[in-house]
């Protein structure tokens, strides 16, 4: 820029210090998380975490159960249980949904079907006059069967 | 829209002129002003909402939901084949439809697709059990239908995102007769022997990483836990720079939203069921399943050969997330003859969401559809 002044070019330079910093920093972390040594150590951390904290959590839990059972309240396990149920009931509701859009769909093509072999020989006959209502006497009790 | 300038670079006036004692004045009110304006515009930010395209609940099943986003464009100038979109069971949905203006929904939408979202939802306790496969193979389809009754369309185009695009792979190798018309995934991971820059291969190694000691003590991958596992991919870049972006992009009310969707978005995560997570790990990290043709439901294997519909597979660039050569090779796995390999620049989630897309990804995307979509 030609109007650069010392200043501007010193908050540049400060800026590009910046950059610099966090790109080293980024790029000694990001190869530092992807050494086998850290897998091992995170492993290594939740292992102790799970056997200590976790198995805290475990009995908790179930003296959790055991109260509940004791007050006759249902637990979250069973009310997970009949949550289940009510998703299978629905996937039953679902497939029932596209049983029944077949069958909508075949009693439509088949009720198609049968317009046009009914609509076929009202075509191959001379077509009636609006006047003609001898033809339509004739065709009226047929169609009331 | 409000704009201003940095402080830095307009300095007045210089020492010359008028002194340190001015140029210090004249620095600090400038630089009061910029992060008293870029203030307002961060917590003006808040109140962003995300995913406000219009749309309408077609259908639910347990959590999940399908939605039809309502047309800009009347039916006569819409494609025939509508879209679905399946994201991941990590994260919201939202990502598709981050907000006006930056809404690969909405640019669908306006580019005449009739687009429907699968979101599989906030999973509960109750829903640990519920496997990777299950969601695949028992809901998916199920949506599938849903979108064929609600279009009256013979067959769909269909869009995966990352995990998202896993399923859609795994459903289409599941079903060689699902009425698929395209399938489009985006960054995603498919041949996991490929672990080259693979950081979760290197964190999930079955020699150290117990998964089901984990997840029988936990019962689901919880979504901090998640958070802070993607966020530990690149430490310094997601919890250092993000914010050095944001002071620099302060000056403007429209940059400093369009960030602030992306970092909501980032942090609206949600618990991983227990079983998707051990059959992320075992099925696929470990044992690569879905590429050997090894994933089996009901009796039925789900091998990729079946996939001979016409299939773009988009790569990021700088994808941490997913690596590279795992998801570049797709096209040696599938049985079609149309598979086209597109690489965008930027990240993972940036090709998607971020302010780029509209230039990028998202027109990509629609022209391949469009010369197929007719």
């Amino acid at each position: 820029m030609s109007d650069a002044t010392p200043e501007t070019e010193a908050a540049e330079s400060l800026k590009k210090m910046q950059g610099i910093w966090l790109d080293g920093w980024s790029k000694m972390l990001g190869e530092g998380v992807q050494t086998p040594e850290y897998g091992k150590m995170m492993g290594q951390w939740m292992e102790t975490w799970m056997s200590t904290g976790g198995s805290v959590r475990q009995q908790l839990e179930q003296t959790t159960e055991q109260y509940l059972e004791q007050m006759s309240l249902p637990s979250r396990k069973e009310l997970s249980s009949v949550a289940k149920r009510i998703t299978n009931l629905e996937m039953k509701l679902d497939d029932l949904d596209a049983k029944m859009d077949q069958v909508v769909a075949y009693i439509g093509a088949m009720s198609q079907a049968m317009q046009a072999s009914l609509s076929t020989p009202a075509n191959t006959s001379a077509p009636a006059a609006p006047s003609d209502r001898s033809a339509e006497k004739k065709r009226k009790p047929r169609a009331k069967k | 829209m409000t704009a201003f300038a940095q402080p830095t670079p307009t300095l007045n006036p210089s020492p010359k002129d008028g002194g340190m004692a001015e140029l210090a004045q004249a620095f600090w009110e400038q630089a009061l002003r910029w992060q008293t304006e870029g203030a307002k515009h961060v917590s003006e930010s808040f109140e962003i909402e995300l995913g406000q395209t219009p749309r309408d609940l077609i259908w639910t099943l347990n959590k999940a939901a399908l939605y039809r986003y309502r047309p800009s464009r009347p039916a006569s100038a819409r494609h025939a084949t509508p879209i679905l979109l399946v994201y991941a069971l990590i994260n919201r949905p939202t990502i598709f439809d981050l907000r006006p203006g930056q809404s690969f929904v909405e640019f669908l939408r306006d580019a005449g697709f009739d687009v429907y979202l699968l979101d599989w939802g906030i999973p509960g306790p109750e829903d640990n059990d519920i496997s990777l496969w299950e969601y695949t193979f028992e809901y998916l389809p199920r949506a599938v239908r849903k979108v064929l009754g609600a279009s009256g369309a013979g067959k769909i185009n269909m869009l995966g995102y990352c995990q998202g695009g896993l399923m859609a792979l795994a459903y289409a190798a599941m079903f060689s007769e699902a009425p698929l018309r395209n399938l489009v995934v985006l960054t995603t991971p498919v041949d996991f022997s490929k672990t080259e820059n693979d950081i979760f291969a290197v964190w999930l190694d079955k020699r150290y990483f117990d998964v089901d000691k984990l997840m029988d003590t936990l019962k689901c991958m919880p979504e901090g836990l998640i958070l802070h596992g993607s966020k530990m991919l690149k430490p310094v870049e997601n919890y250092l720079t993000t914010y050095k972006v944001l002071n620099d992009k302060m000056g403007s009310a429209d940059a400093v939203q369009a960030w602030q969707a992306l970092n909501r978005w980032t942090h609206e995560g949600q618990d991983l069921p227990g079983q998707v997570f051990r059959d992320w790990v075992k099925d696929l990290i470990w044992d690569n399943k879905l590429a050997r043709g090894e994933v089996t439901w009901k009796g039925r294997a789900a091998s990729l050969k079946n996939i001979t519909v016409p299939v773009l597979n988009v790569l990021a660039e700088k994808d941490h997330i997913v690596p590279f050569a795992n998801a570049a090779s797709l096209k040696d796995l599938v049985g079609s003859a149309d598979v086209r390999t597109e690489v965008i620049a930027g990240g993972h989630v940036g090709i998607m969401g971020g302010r780029a897309a509209k230039t990028r990804l998202w027109p990509a995307i629609v022209k391949w559809l469009e010369e197929r979509s007719l």
